[in-house]
């Protein structure tokens, strides 16, 4: 029992609506543009891709587990045609549209976040997979089923044309467990990335010339200098090392001391964008998601 | 740090609010959620092979739990002297004088460079040295008599990368790989 009020305490304590609102204009934005103007961003994006993949043969269909599953009712969980997958993508951008602005919230999200899942999943289901929507895909399902379109959308404008008024700076007990969600799910995604490290490697991963050879050995596969220069200097990659593992392993501290969040937040940012420069991994995909760690209100309100 | 959010006075005049229904289903979300995420990143049902007896355990292995977050890349150690190779496409003109034949000689983005000239000519693709050595012509090189394939291994060390031994990969003429076009 004491578990069960500690867990409704942290998870479900009320939250303004627009911290909420605005981390949803911001994951559902970028992810919108991302879907849009897939090569803007990406070197490899599944967005822009459809018809390669759909071209291999079949013999290189490896479905995951999720997308078999949610083929099943259509396709049988067979292979699903390239059509499908276009008007698939074609309706989840019309979703998200939808889920921006905050019309009909909730069903946009629901049918974005579902839509994402899908041509994602059905781009790593050719033996080839990556997690760098991971994040995104779970936030935007927490969104959907979360008060998210309360405040800053047209539902909101709509709902105060009928009278009801809604402050979009009070709280709601549902609006917080979103970002509590995301800002729990960071703490274990960094958290076993620096476990898996240790547990592969102990302190040697520390050692220098393995961030050395993996700088190298991406920046020779595409071709950045910026990577083999660090690469050249032992020293500052042992630095790198320290710190990597260091913003890894303790990033979990800002589930109980927010204003750790300050120094980590801004840390994990930084080695995301360095990570994207030498080794060109999108990562950088993370930063609207950080916004569950800024008191949007909180400043909004500070600064009026 | 949310709960000591400012309310504004709108807030206390608004009308009170339905109470919101049980967030049982968020609830769940969240547990699943969260359980889902500790067991695929920290491979609860996917133990390294090396641990034999866990064997039975290995029930859900990468990709079985996407699109839960299991990135355990780059978690291999190096030691100092490990190396990589570093490949590289020289072209040898009728005076024996050497040219090196990037992705910016070639006037070539980097990807396509390595992906549709590079690569296939390291696999033994020799109509691509005929392609190289039209294009260095083109944009004003010297005629070519043969194309080089050489890896130059980068060797990681504690004063930084230091170049291997040259290996000499493969010498295709160019006159035999435009026969063979």
């Amino acid at each position: 029992m004491r578990l069960a009020a500690a867990f409704h305490r942290r998870f479900f304590a009320p939250a303004p609506r627009q911290d909420l609102a605005v981390v949803r204009l911001l994951v559902v934005g970028l992810q919108l543009f991302v879907m849009l103007f897939p090569y803007a961003l990406f070197t490899y994006p599944v967005w822009g891709r459809l018809e390669l993949l759909a071209a291999l043969p079949d013999s290189k269909w490896e479905p995951l587990p999720i997308v078999r599953a949610l083929l099943l009712p259509f396709f049988g969980g067979e292979r699903p045609p390239l059509i499908a997958l276009v008007w698939l993508q074609r309706v989840a951008i019309v979703a998200g549209a939808f889920g921006l602005v905050g019309l009909a919230t909730r069903p946009a999200l629901f049918l974005f976040a579902l839509g994402n899942l899908l041509i994602s999943g059905y781009g790593y289901s050719y033996g080839e997979h990556h997690h760098i929507e991971a994040l995104t895909v779970v936030m935007l399902f927490a969104l959907a089923f979360s008060p998210s379109g309360d405040a800053l959308s047209i539902d909101a404008w709509r709902s105060r044309r009928r009278g009801v008024v809604v402050d979009p700076t009070a709280d709601h007990p549902l609006a917080g467990w979103p970002l509590e969600l995301l800002r729990w799910m960071f703490a274990l995604c960094y958290l076993s990335a620096a476990v898996c490290k240790l547990g592969a490697s102990g302190l040697e991963w520390l050692n220098g010339y393995t961030l050395q050879g993996y700088l190298l050995q991406e920046g020779i596969f595409w071709g950045t200098a910026s990577s083999v220069w660090i690469a050249d200097h032992h020293r500052l990659c042992v630095a790198l090392s320290w710190l990597s593992l260091l913003v890894e392993g303790l990033f979990p501290l800002v589930l109980w001391r927010r204003r750790l969040a300050l120094l980590f937040v801004p840390a994990a940012a930084a080695m995301h964008l360095g990570i994207w420069v030498t080794m060109r991994a999108p990562f950088w995909l993370y930063l609207p998601l950080y916004a569950v760690f800024v008191p949007w209100t909180r400043l909004l309100c500070a600064r009026k | 740090m949310n709960r000591a959010a400012p309310r504004s006075p709108l807030a206390a005049s608004a009308p009170p609010e339905a109470a919101p229904r049980l967030p049982r289903l968020a609830a769940l979300f969240v547990v699943s959620t969260l359980c889902l995420q500790v067991v695929a990143g920290f491979k609860l049902l996917a133990p390294p092979r090396r641990f034999e007896a866990l064997a039975p355990l290995r029930l859900a292995p990468t990709p079985a739990l996407w699109p839960f977050l299991d990135y355990d890349m780059y978690s291999n150690h190096w030691h100092e002297g490990r190396s990589i190779d570093r490949p590289r496409v020289v072209g040898i003109d009728a005076a024996g004088a050497r040219h090196e034949l990037d992705a910016e000689a070639l006037g070539l983005p980097f990807r396509a460079f390595r992906d549709e000239w590079m690569n296939p000519l390291r696999g033994g693709d020799a109509t691509c040295a005929a392609r190289i050595a039209a294009r260095w012509h083109e944009r004003g090189g010297v005629s070519l008599e043969s194309i080089v394939m050489e890896n130059e291994p980068a060797i990681v060390t504690r004063d930084g990368i230091r170049a291997g031994a040259i290996l000499r990969e493969r010498t295709i003429p160019v006159a035999a790989a435009e026969d063979g076009r």
